[in-house]
């Protein structure tokens, strides 16, 4: 079968309230169909873990510690001898420091494997402000309904909108919808001995607003809108593209307060749908282009730390 | 066929309450976009203001909404036809310690070439000596789990605001806020 999606980068953050933790507060969060979190993402991130599986996928088919070897990894073949000549370089480059995508200034070299060869050079930044108006439905299931902005660490601003949904009969193992519902909304003290203090399954998708190009706006705008568009050719991807998630919501059963009382922290890994290989068996994330695609491209992007 | 009407249907509208969002805190931008240019601007935590002008804290016997705007943002997107779209969420914390959201679309005209103003700031809009209001209306809708508050939640409602530009930069708005019946 196919590859459908491609690894990019992982979000994770703490959850806070975003209206200030008031004890005794849920009776008030009633609303239809469930019960309302307010929660803000802090000291959250953007990266890309230089361990694990999701670490592992990112720079598989690309980074390798065997010099001479790009050309013979699976959909490697069939790119311009400059492709190989650019990951040579950035091969270089990333024995000597620090990961691409850590560079806080892209270099023309990033610039031609993003647009010339569609490399994905990840993405590195911090949760700049958000925002979550979560709803816990009467059924235990937890519908996510998030705003942030992402500033990358080449400052650039990505606006994301994410939603998502986890299943907190999940935390509350051989109960019912109703009863895992009900202990939740009761509270720890209906199950102490059994508190929920565990990462239960999120799945989300993503909205990006990132930067585009000027186009024939850059003669007359001012310098603040030409910085936000500074690095626009790293991310043309997150707003042609459509994005998924999937993660963990870490839960604390002890709380007893609304909002982040409850979830303390999620970890999500951000995938690119791909769109599948027009013929062959050719893996979709690495398609080897026949040369001179531009933006829009059916052809998909490698991955570069 | 029949005839068409010739009356309008019946309609009221209600003061709710007013709210004033300082922007000053968080403007994030985006950057160009296909159409126009995105920017985030959000209002200072707690320091903006739901409040009624005209001193009434009921309408139809039901309270209304005072207290401190304790979250906000807009994720406006300035088109290149000169027409600003706005999408605001927020978060009301009432001074008795209950919390309503707010929500809602809505548009800025600005007027013709304003696009160009924007992004250009050839010459900036608006000094702090004589700041410029934009007027903006919206269409928001309230929600409260809190059932002093309930009553809010099944109401569309209209807002009429202005925004106060400083140096080319939003500064502060203050809008007023309409319940139809």
């Amino acid at each position: 079968m196919s590859k459908t999606e491609a690894y990019r980068f992982t979000l994770a953050a703490d959850l806070a309230s975003a209206v200030g933790e008031k004890r005794n507060d849920y009776q008030t969060r009633q609303v239809s169909g469930g019960t309302r979190l307010y929660l803000q993402y802090v000291n959250g991130t953007a990266s890309v873990p230089r361990k694990g599986s999701s670490a592992t996928e990112f720079l598989s088919g690309v980074m390798t510690s065997s010099p001479g070897l790009e050309g013979q990894l699976k959909g490697l073949d069939g790119r311009p001898d400059e492709f190989y000549d650019a990951l040579s370089a950035l091969r270089d480059q990333r024995s000597n420091g620090r990961a691409r995508s850590e560079a806080s200034a892209p270099s023309a070299l990033d610039r031609a494997l993003v647009e010339q060869h569609e490399v994905w050079l990840g993405l590195v930044g911090k949760i700049a402000s958000s925002g979550d108006w979560a709803l816990v439905r009467s059924d235990a299931v937890m519908i996510m309904d998030g705003r942030f902005t992402i500033n990358t660490l080449d400052g650039s601003m990505i606006s994301v909108k994410m939603k998502g949904v986890a299943n907190l009969r999940d935390a509350y193992p051989g109960k019912s919808h109703a009863e895992a519902y009900r202990l939740w909304v009761e509270g720890a003290e209906d199950d102490k001995n059994n508190p929920p203090a565990r990462p239960i399954p999120v799945a989300v998708s993503f909205e990006f607003d990132a930067p585009g190009r000027p186009g024939a706006n850059s003669e007359i705008a001012a310098k603040r809108y030409l910085n936000a568009s500074k690095f626009y050719w790293k991310y043309l991807r997150l707003a042609a593209r459509q994005f998924g998630g999937r993660g963990t919501i870490s839960l604390n059963g002890t709380r007893r307060i609304p909002d982040a009382g409850f979830a303390r922290k999620f970890s999500i890994d951000v995938f690119e749908i791909l769109s599948p290989p027009q013929t062959g068996d050719q893996p979709a994330d690495v398609t080897p282009r026949p040369g001179g695609q531009g933006e829009g491209s059916s052809a998909q992007p490698v991955n570069v730390s | 066929m029949s005839s068409h009407r010739r009356h309008f249907l019946d309609k009221s509208l209600y003061y709710l309450f007013s709210l004033d969002g300082n922007l000053e805190y968080g403007r994030e931008d985006i950057g160009f976009v296909s159409g126009g240019v995105r920017i985030n601007a959000h209002s200072v935590p707690r320091d903006s203001r739901a409040y009624s002008v005209v001193g009434e804290t009921r309408v139809f016997g039901e309270k209304l909404v005072a207290g401190t705007m304790v979250w906000g943002g807009d994720w406006a997107f300035a088109r290149e036809d000169d027409i600003e779209l706005l999408d605001v969420k927020a978060l009301i914390r009432t001074d008795d310690n209950a919390v309503v959201e707010v929500e809602y679309g809505g548009v800025l005209a600005a007027g013709p070439r304003s696009f160009r103003q924007v992004i250009s700031e050839k010459p900036k809009f608006g000094s702090e000596q004589n700041p410029l209001d934009a007027t903006f209306y919206v269409a928001p809708r309230f929600n409260s789990g809190d059932p002093r508050y309930a009553w809010l939640n099944g109401r569309q409602c209209l807002g009429f605001g202005r925004v106060k530009f400083i140096e080319s930069l939003a500064k502060q708005a203050t809008v007023d806020f309409w319940m139809m019946d």
